[in-house]
């Protein structure tokens, strides 16, 4: 592969593209994902961030206090 | 809502540092991961790229995690520096950083491919490849994924013959560049050619991958096998740190030493 080409196809998919929908690798999330520019991706992912912190918050909140 | 992850990336741009946003990260920025809980990035080996990094941590009190200075003597080594501090969102920030990623074959060439665009620094997808081909069995989906939208649907065959994971998307693509998979050294593909049975196919390729994954293993036993002592020693003075409060500045400094008198004089 050329830089040229490699280059080309990565900047390709740092805009918004379509996966396929019969690709057997990624969930309906990571297609979603695909279809957002790079500041929507970039959003996404804080989100994403946002709601992993809170599990274990929850998780801590549920668990009983020793006594 | 802000990335915090990628306004770090800024934040290390604007101090000076040559840095670029790999692996999870930069799976998210291609499109392809919904996930990654921490930040990796590729710091350019020099002195002033690994200060400039330190300094922006330092700023947001970030703290050592196990792992190697940030320093170019070590890094060369082809080892990690870990860090870790609470964002003013409140959560937990993880950033790791090398400057020779594994299985990059030629580090300037990937410097020079690196996409820099909309204050975004990241590895170009063929690197961003390579480096995920690790022991851990859910990158290797990445990695179809990966395969299938940059070179099945981006029409750039090599990284379609040679990554691919499956065998249906594989297949299609060994059909559709016949020239090049007669030309592409995989196994599994050669046994396309030949219209072996499926399961042949199917078996190279989990060999393949399996062979990947212990490549990576290897590495990284290696690796701790050389710094058995430093994981000791590097837990003790951890504790410390944390009793004492001590700035990251300060823990560079003794880690620097810690790392020298246990792994030796890198220069």
């Amino acid at each position: 592969m050329t830089d040229s080409e490699i280059m080309t196809v990565s900047r390709r998919l740092l805009a918004p593209y379509v996966i396929p929908s019969e690709c057997p690798y990624l969930s309906e999330d990571q297609q979603a994902l695909s279809r957002k520019d790079l500041e929507g991706r970039s959003a996404w992912m804080a989100e994403w961030l946002l709601l992993a912190d809170c599990v274990p918050r929850r998780a801590a909140w549920k668990k009983p206090e020793s006594f | 809502m802000k990335n915090p992850y990628i306004e770090l990336h800024n934040e290390f741009r604007k101090a000076g540092a040559d840095v670029l946003l790999s692996s999870g990260q930069a799976c998210v920025v291609f499109g392809i991961a919904a996930f990654s809980k921490d930040g990796d990035w590729i710091v350019r080996e020099t002195e002033g790229s690994c200060a400039a990094v330190l300094d922006v941590l330092k700023q947001h009190g970030a703290q050592y995690r196990l792992g190697v200075p940030l320093h170019p003597d070590w890094l060369r080594l082809g080892l990690t520096s870990h860090f870790e501090f609470l964002a003013d969102s409140g959560f937990r920030m993880r950033t790791d950083f090398c400057s020779r990623p594994p299985r990059i074959p030629d580090l300037e060439r990937m410097w020079n491919r690196a996409m820099r665009i909309e204050n975004i620094d990241v590895v170009d997808v063929e690197s961003l490849v390579q480096l995920k081909q690790t022991r851990r069995l859910r990158d290797y989906s990445i990695i179809g994924a990966l395969a299938e939208v940059a070179g099945l649907e981006g029409n750039t065959p090599e990284l379609a013959l040679t990554y691919l994971q499956d065998y249906e998307l594989l297949s299609r693509a060994v059909k559709r560049w016949p020239i090049e998979s007669a030309a592409c050294g995989r196994h599994a593909v050669q046994l396309l050619l030949k219209n072996a049975a499926r399961s042949e196919v199917v078996s190279a390729l989990a060999i393949e991958q399996d062979e990947r994954m212990q490549e990576d293993q290897r590495r990284i036993d290696q690796m701790q096998s050389l710094a058995a002592n430093y994981v000791r020693e590097f837990t003790t003075l951890r504790a410390e740190w944390r009793k004492t409060k001590t700035p990251l500045l300060e823990q560079h400094r003794q880690l620097l030493i810690l790392a020298k008198g246990i792994m030796g004089a890198k220069s």
